[in-house]
């Protein structure tokens, strides 16, 4: 290639686009709005300043920029084009074409003709009272620091640059001054602010050391990144911050309103994206933020959490950033989060795999357990640390293996619109569904096994719950119904309700039917809430009789047994003309639980320790034996309980010395169990017995101990709703 | 580098050029000279070429001598001087009043 | 000066740093860069990392020992973003890095921060 020739192409296309610049302004005296036009001539004075700066023709890019800054504003409005203008204009060009001329000719290094030059200054002083942001006020500024710094405050384009350079620039042969020298071929230096308070003392004072640092006041209108450019080869001698102008804040500010909040994105990388951060000042933010960790984790190793600075609050230190970008930033930040979740963005994940590594992680479990066990046994004192924090990380892998297969319950709730609308339709009743508590989450086998009990109860409630809309208003309600579907976790257990406002269960008719079908004896008394579960009974809500029971209708001794099957608990209750609420509590997962180990003889029996109370020592003299049930009095409160030696037939009859008394709770209920050793925690892999045990009565499973030994899992819900019930003297529903 | 004294006046006359080569070696005859006078007066007329560690010199220099008490006064700047000057905005940093380019009467 | 086994490359160079107005020195590898420091004053020395003799990288480390260069700072050209090259040449103290092919205005644009014309 050569320079000459790329010179002759240049002087041919800047003559082409004078030309068109002539054409252009010519069609605008007739029609000064025309847009096409106006881009014509900012084109042509942008092109030129373009090339011309490629090939330091610096005369020629000064000038155009002044004019393709003017026309700039033309085209937005900002300044009103007129004769005047438009006869200045025809100026410009022709001066824009004699400069063009002049640096074509010009000898190597010659400076500009002063008379052209003199020409030009004319011509940009004709020009400068229609700019807005006018170069002429930048220079009046110079005059004054102050007054400079005050008008970086104006919504003009002066950014301000601190630069602090590092002892070894000078040695690198990076001289400080040649940085600043180029700002200047970008744009207006404004001030400048030389810093000496780091030159050191005389005595330790190094000559060839750089202790210089300036804060410049710089006007040009340029984007972050390019002024970053300017100091790309002192990046490893000098710290450098760019703070942008006011117009630049109000420029960032518009891009974040403008950025699609559909990806959730670091705040850095937000940042990064609307240009008011460089990559550069990210990673030297980035590698801060981590040596503040590593400094953090050092001096104080006994925080809980130790918590690392914002990203945000070391770049607003480090005078990357200005603060009110940076809150505009996290608030679009924050946005995006919650339209993310809305959204569920979710990776796509065969559940097989993810049933896999949950297994592998209830292997992890139990190994783990083993080898705690035999570093017990053995006694090694020096591994006891690690083996703590082995077991810390396996049971967060556990915790977070398990949050994987977790799903938010609200994709389900949210089905039932369908249904509600459809049916009520269907019905002509006028029907609401509320949702509450969509965001609780539970284990994915889970939600996949409820939505068949759910939509049960969800067409129960529609169907024979909600009235008809004259009979609603028959009885003062309002003539639109509604459904409420709603979650909420506890004590490791999900609680489902499904509450509608609609007639409501008569007790009567329940108990009349469940004595004609032998259900219950008819010297038997029975309280409300019990009468009300007798709903769940074969053969109580068989579609048939639905009618007469004015409401619940298709086989809720079905939907009793799909939740028991997932571990769960259904109840309902109802009053009259009021409603009915069916509560269901569900384990959140089928998988591992936290488990507390307990022991009678040589057996050993794990209570999901969300569900124990406390431990209690029991002395025999404490407790009133009643046949098969057992009373405690505990602080007051009279406690039903069993001995799970007795209950499970094991062993001799040889009490141990020390008996404990674990007492457990399943929703409002408390009871005690009565056992010979506690073990303490561990985490518990369940395993599913067969179906030859599907019948048993207060097992929920079974697990593998460190030791190799099998124990079983304790139904907590079954145990004490059964305390309960015998001890209410219920021989339909006793124990086998 | 010539230097003259009378009566606590020391003048020194700096020529080639000031840069990071001969910082080092100005920076301590310029500061010996600044130990034994009250008055220092630089002669920057024939410094055809300054860089960052020849204003560094002088920065420190200037501030070595407002911490003693004596007095800096750098004189007729050459055009590679000036230009830094301008660049910089050090006129204020040297004196009150803008330095004098040329070659005018010596104190 | 610039320093390239490449004649075309220096010439190019050469043109569009004398178009800029700087006086430029050719040199054809490290050894004869070395030997044409000869007390004339340098602002800066562009340099190929690749080349016969003695490569750019040594040469770099030979003129930081020179009392009268090496404080002048070094433009290395290398004909890709060569990572490791590059990490070695910074070691040395060559602080600043083109890649080729580049566009004379480029080449000037990156000189021009580092030296007046």
């Amino acid at each position: 290639m050569s320079l000459e020739s790329a010179k002759q192409t240049f002087i041919q296309e800047a003559a082409d686009l004078l030309v068109a610049m002539e054409d252009a302004l010519l069609s605008l005296e007739e029609s000064p709005d025309d847009a096409d036009h106006l881009h014509q001539v900012f084109r042509a004075m942008h092109t030129i300043k373009g090339t011309a700066g490629v090939f330091g023709y610096d005369p020629v890019v000064n000038f155009t920029h002044t004019v393709e800054t003017l026309m700039d504003e033309v085209r937005s409005g900002a300044v009103a084009l007129d004769s005047d203008l438009i006869a200045v204009l025809f100026d410009c060009r022709d001066h824009t074409a004699k400069l063009v001329d002049a640096a074509t000719d010009a000898e190597d290094g010659a400076a500009l003709d002063p008379a052209l030059e003199a020409e030009g200054d004319a011509l940009i002083a004709r020009l400068a009272p229609r700019l807005s942001t006018s170069d002429d006020a930048a220079e009046r500024g110079q005059d004054d620091a102050a007054e400079a710094s005050a008008s970086t405050n104006g919504g003009d384009h002066n950014w301000v640059i601190s630069l602090q350079f590092r002892p070894d620039a000078l040695r690198n042969g990076m001289d400080p001054l040649s940085f600043i020298r180029y700002l200047q071929t970008m744009g207006e230096i404004i001030a400048v602010f030389p810093n000496i308070d780091t030159l050191s003392d005389l005595e330790t004072f190094d000559p060839e050391s750089c202790y210089l640092g300036f804060r410049i006041i710089f006007n040009c209108e340029t984007d972050k990144k390019s002024i970053e450019n300017v100091f790309e080869f002192a990046e490893d001698d000098c710290d450098i911050a760019i703070l942008p102008p006011s117009s630049e804040i109000e420029h960032y500010l518009r891009l974040l309103d403008e950025l699609s909040d559909t990806e959730v994105k670091r705040t850095g990388e937000i940042l990064v994206q609307i240009g008011a951060l460089t990559p550069k000042e990210l990673s030297r933010a980035l590698t801060q933020q981590a040596v503040e960790q590593i400094q953090e984790d050092e001096s104080d190793d006994d925080s809980q959490t130790p918590d690392t600075r914002p990203i945000g609050s070391i770049l607003v230190e480090q005078s990357s950033i200005s603060e009110p970008v940076l809150d505009a930033a996290l608030r679009k930040q924050e946005k995006s989060r919650e339209k993310a979740t809305k959204e569920s963005q979710f990776i796509r994940i065969d559940a097989a795999r993810l049933g896999h590594l949950i297994d592998l992680v209830g292997e992890l479990v139990i190994h783990n357990a083993a080898m705690k066990v035999m570093v017990k046994r053995h006694g090694i004192d020096d591994v006891d640390e690690v083996v703590g924090s082995v077991d810390h990380l396996v049971e967060e892998i556990r915790d977070n293996a398990l949050q994987l297969r977790m799903v938010q319950i609200g994709d389900t709730f949210s089905r039932f619109r369908r249904v509600v609308r459809d049916v009520s339709r269907d019905l002509d009743k006028d029907i609401d569904l509320v949702i509450n508590g969509g965001d609780t989450e539970l284990d994915k086998t889970v939600v996949d096994k409820i939505n068949d009990p759910l939509t049960h109860l969800v067409r129960n409630a529609l169907d024979h719950g909600i009235e008809r809309n004259d009979q609603r208003l028959a009885k003062g309600k309002p003539a639109r119904g509604k459904v409420e579907l709603s979650a909420h976790h506890d004590s490791g257990h999900i609680v489902i309700e499904i509450k509608d406002d609609g007639a409501g269960l008569d007790p009567e008719k329940i108990l009349g039917k469940a004595k004609a079908l032998g259900l219950v004896r008819p010297e038997q008394t029975l309280s409300r809430r019990e009468i009300l579960q007798l709903i769940f009974e074969p053969g109580l809500s068989t579609k048939d009789q639905a009618s007469d029971l004015s409401g619940r209708g298709v086989g809720m001794d079905v939907v009793r047994r799909n939740i028991e099957g997932l571990r769960g608990t259904v109840e309902l209750d109802s009053i009259q003309d009021q409603g009915t609420t069916v509560t269901i509590v569900l384990p959140l997962t089928l998988a591992i639980i936290d488990g507390f180990l307990v022991g009678t003889g040589t057996d050993q029996y794990v209570i999901p320790l969300a569900q124990v109370v406390e431990c209690v020592e029991i002395g025999h003299e404490a407790d009133v034996e009643r046949q098969d049930c057992h009373y405690i009095s505990l602080r007051g409160e009279v406690l039903p309980y069993l001995r799970l030696r007795d209950f499970f037939g094991t062993g001799d009859n040889s009490r141990s010395e020390r008996e404990s008394l674990v007492v457990v709770r399943f929703g409002h209920s408390k009871a005690g169990l009565v056992v010979d050793e506690l073990y303490g925690e561990l985490q518990t892999v369940i395993k599913p017995l067969g179906q030859i045990f599907e019948r048993l009565k207060g097992v929920a499973g079974a697990t593998v101990l460190g030791t190799g030994d099998i124990a079983l899992i304790l139904d907590v819900a079954e145990l004490t709703s059964m305390l309960h019930r015998e001890s209410s003297q219920h021989p339909a529903l006793a124990t086998q | 580098m010539p230097t003259k004294s009378a009566d606590g006046t020391c003048a020194v006359r700096l020529d080639g050029e000031m840069t990071i080569y001969t910082a080092a070696e100005q920076k301590t005859a310029l500061f010996d000279e600044l130990e034994h006078c009250d008055t220092l007066t630089l002669d920057l007329a024939a410094v055809d070429e300054i860089d960052s560690a020849g204003i560094q010199i002088l920065l420190a220099l200037k501030r070595q001598a407002d911490q003693t008490e004596c007095e800096l006064q750098l004189l007729s700047p050459s055009p590679s001087v000036r230009e830094v000057m301008d660049l910089l905005e050090l006129d204020t940093y040297f004196s009150d009043a803008p330095l004098e380019s040329a070659d005018e009467d010596t104190a | 000066m610039v320093v390239d086994d490449s004649a075309s490359l220096r010439q190019v160079v050469g043109i569009a740093l004398k178009g800029a107005g700087y006086d430029v020195v050719e040199a054809c590898d490290g050894k004869d860069a070395l030997g044409k420091l000869d007390g004339e004053k340098l602002h800066l020395i562009i340099s190929d990392v690749n080349m016969p003799v003695m490569d750019g990288i040594t040469m770099v480390k030979e003129i930081k020992k020179h009392p009268s260069y090496k404080f002048t700072p070094i433009m290395m050209l290398t004909t890709e973003s060569e990572e490791t090259k590059k990490m070695a040449g910074k070691a040395a103290g060559a602080k600043a890095w083109l890649t080729k092919p580049f566009q004379p205005p480029t080449l000037l644009g990156a000189v021009s921060k580092l030296v007046l014309p």
